[in-house]
């Protein structure tokens, strides 16, 4: 059986993809609200994904405030997409 | 956010639960577009409608050019900051109410164009076109949210503006026709989606 990816077999980064799926963009106070978590490792968890290239991050400065946006790209939709395909196959062992 | 003892079941949990946080915020329209184009349209066409009633006089059909002012201090002075999250769907009906709105600005530019060819300006067929712009814009609308109310009231629109057409000569009570019209497929469906959702 194949291996979940380490990289999205995490929760937040999993909440953080999941949320970007059905999103066109969406800016790090929503992800934090909706996620859950604290600023410092929604930060480190968002690096990781872009890094990844799983999705983009674009920091801009909106009035006098810093503005970061993330949006997922085909990379991590097709990374994710693989992942619920590997899931289901756990899942289906399981039940 | 805990990351101890993540197995399978928690992964499906996330995932199930994230996507339908981000559905439920896709429906938390409040359409105060919607309201606030459509009760301007409303004030002004009985407005007008009395005035040229009362006077007698058809050139304060010119107040309706008011509506691009209000157009320009909406989109400029009252922008509301950029929203936290953008949907898809709400990223395609932006987009579908940019193209309308730029139906609204090429119609007057081809006005003002063509008067040469035709020897005067006459802006009273913007009123049925206005109609079938804003209409189709809102039956867009009403497919994308899958909204019965707004996807169906803009046909009553369409036999309005037709009458308009036919008619072809501007008088009085197209401003009323123009108010209801607005009325009918803008005001009531903000409404009913406002309860609804």
């Amino acid at each position: 059986m194949k291996e979940l990816n380490p990289l999205l077999h995490s929760q937040l980064r999993l909440a953080i993809i999941s949320l970007l799926l059905s999103v066109e963009e969406a800016d790090f106070n929503y992800l934090k609200e909706q996620s859950g978590a604290t600023a410092g490792n929604l930060s480190v968890q968002i690096d990781k994904l872009s890094e990844a290239g799983y999705i983009e991050v674009r920091k801009e400065i909106v009035g006098k405030k810093p503005r970061t946006t993330c949006r997922i790209t085909e990379q991590g939709r097709e990374a994710l997409n693989e992942y619920v395909t590997v899931l289901k196959e756990y899942l289906g062992h399981n039940f | 956010m805990q990351n101890e003892t993540f197995n399978e079941q928690d992964s499906l949990r996330v995932i199930t639960e994230m996507i339908h946080k981000t559905k439920n915020n896709v429906i938390k329209k409040d359409f105060n577009e919607f309201l606030f184009y459509g009760y301007a349209v409303l004030v002004a066409a009985v407005a007008i409608y009395a005035t040229v009633y009362f006077t007698g006089d058809p050139r304060f059909m010119f107040l309706w050019t008011a509506m691009c002012l209000l157009y320009l201090i909406k989109t400029f002075a009252l922008r509301k900051p950029k929203p936290e999250a953008v949907t898809y769907l709400e990223d395609m009906m932006n987009k579908v109410w940019k193209i309308i709105g730029s139906m609204f600005g090429l119609t007057l530019l081809a006005m003002f164009g063509c008067s040469p060819l035709v020897g005067r300006i006459d802006f009273s067929l913007m009123m049925p076109l206005s109609i079938i712009y804003a209409g189709i814009g809102t039956s867009i609308t009403g497919l994308i949210i899958k909204e019965n109310s707004l996807t169906y009231t803009p046909l009553i629109g369409l036999v309005l503006a037709t009458y308009m057409l036919l008619d072809g000569t501007y008088d009085n009570s197209w401003n009323l026709l123009f108010g209801v019209a607005f009325l009918i497929f803008m005001v009531i469906p903000a409404h009913i989606c406002r309860r609804k959702y």
